[in-house]
């Protein structure tokens, strides 16, 4: 199916969707699970965070679809909302020291890396290429995912965040080096642990 | 005092920098200015292949580990159900139909109410009434003002009660003019006109005195018959163009006057 009419049938779907149309919502749901998973689960790094803000965003586009806009593109506005809602969520679990509100309130950006990072090890996911995007800022991680995860081009990506095209890639640019950086020291550390267990068994062997 | 150059991000190094161009050239679709950008970097930097190499790797990488998903239909369409429930296609057409429903009965209606005020206008005006609206409004100006307002308010045209026939008064004009000739006031020289005189002198009418007769409205006078237990049957008579006579005679007491199940005094 070409974009245009993968478009027109995305459309039919949005108007019976809005009209109340189970069957469709359905569909609609079935075509951006995926994508947006995918998004929230790079940018949190927790299958079950992911789950419940893909799920959060999805009731949310599906019981405000009268107010779409069909000259934007639907998965734009279903991952902004989606990323509203991580957002949203990073500031309720995020704790609030002292220095947090100073900056709060001298108007700096809050940084959503969020202490998911730290708690529950275990949960985590433990896939190399999180863990290396796990290392990158927030706007970074948004960026790098975007572009090279979902092949945003840089102009939308711009206009998701409302910043200068130039920005979008210096951050780019410094998100891929950082990339690069983590995975290959990840994999130093992943050879050196597998150096030493194999050493450890062969200690083991020989006594 | 920190330098502010202190605060800034690292700068990237050459390398890095044409790393990135040739991603970005790669990107926007111009794979010979990429072609180009490589053949010259690889001249003078001996590490750039490595480096290109391993930048597309992690990226890559990105790629070929999308997580799948979960299915979140049925999640979804819970928490959807609770804030705005979908209704069947059924259900749907109901509310279809019921709203086609409505509106119909909607034009309907107005157009019966248009049809009866064009049918019959003088049902639509005040009958040339003059509201007060124009004293009120007058209050407070000068005399003159307010006694002209006062001149312009005209009252209502008494107009009869659309009750049963009454249009026999105007359309049968022998039920008029029997009714007219029956209900016109006595002449003043009259032993009636006389009586009338001195009732009006004594203070007014009294039970005792016979009533003014009055036109039944039933377009079938012959038909009113009176029933055989009815108290009142000796108190009036109905004559043949029917018209009601009540009867002089002494007035009964009330209590007489209807048949009643309270126990007498």
């Amino acid at each position: 199916m070409d974009k245009s009419r993968e478009q027109k049938h995305e459309q039919k779907l949005i108007r019976a969707a809005a009209a109340g149309d189970r069957d469709s919502a359905d569909e609609l749901i079935r075509l951006h699970q995926g994508s947006v998973y995918a998004y929230i689960l790079r940018l949190s790094g927790r299958p079950d965070v992911a789950e419940d803000i893909v799920q959060e965003a999805f009731v949310r586009v599906l019981t405000n679809l009268n107010r779409f806009d069909p000259h934007y593109r639907f998965s734009t506005w279903l991952f902004t909302i989606a990323r509203r809602a991580f957002l949203n969520a990073c500031e309720k679990r995020r704790p609030i020291s002292d220095s947090d509100r100073v900056e709060s309130t001298t108007g700096r950006a809050v940084n959503a890396n969020t202490d998911w990072d730290t708690q529950d090890e275990h949960t985590h996911t433990r896939d190399t290429v999180q863990q290396a995007l796990m290392t990158l800022s927030l706007e970074q991680r948004e960026i790098i995912v975007l572009f090279h995860q979902h092949e945003w081009p840089i102009w939308l990506i711009a206009e998701q965040f409302k910043i200068p095209q130039g920005t979008v890639k210096s951050h780019l640019h410094r998100g891929r080096t950082r990339l690069r950086e983590a995975l290959r020291e990840l994999a130093l550390r992943q050879n050196l642990t597998r150096e030493t267990q194999v050493a450890a068994t062969m200690r083991g062997v020989r006594a | 005092m920190k330098h502010p150059a202190f605060s800034l991000p690292p700068m990237e190094d050459s390398v890095d920098r044409l790393v990135n161009e040739v991603m970005d050239a790669e990107a926007e679709g111009r794979p010979a200015a990429a072609l180009e950008l490589v053949r010259t970097a690889t001249r003078s930097h001996p590490g750039f292949g490595a480096r290109l190499a391993a930048t597309r790797a992690a990226v890559r990488s990105m790629r070929h580990s999308i997580p799948a998903s979960p299915d979140h239909r049925s999640h979804v369409h819970m928490g959807v159900d609770v804030l705005r429930p979908y209704v069947s296609p059924r259900h749907r057409r109901q509310i279809s139909m019921s709203r086609a429903v409505i509106a119909a009965g909607v034009v309907f209606t107005g157009s019966l109410v248009a049809v009866v005020h064009w049918a019959w206008p003088q049902a639509r005006d005040s009958h040339g009434a003059r509201p007060i609206a124009g004293v009120v409004d007058a209050i407070g100006s000068d005399t003159a003002t307010i006694t002209s307002k006062l001149k312009d308010m005209t009252p209502v045209n008494p107009m009869p009660l659309p009750l049963g026939a009454s249009d026999m008064y105007d359309n049968d004009q022998a039920v008029r003019a029997a009714y007219l000739a029956r209900t016109a006031p006595a002449p003043v020289g009259s032993s009636t006109g006389r009586a009338a005189a001195q009732r009006v002198a004594s203070g007014g009418p009294t039970i005792s005195d016979p009533l003014p007769p009055f036109l039944l409205l039933s377009p079938a006078p012959g038909n009113a018959s009176i029933r055989p237990g009815d108290p009142l049957a000796g108190l009036y008579r109905i004559d043949a163009d029917g018209v009601i006579h009540f009867l002089p005679q002494v007035a009964p007491a009330p209590d007489n006057l209807l048949p009643t199940d309270r126990p007498s005094k």
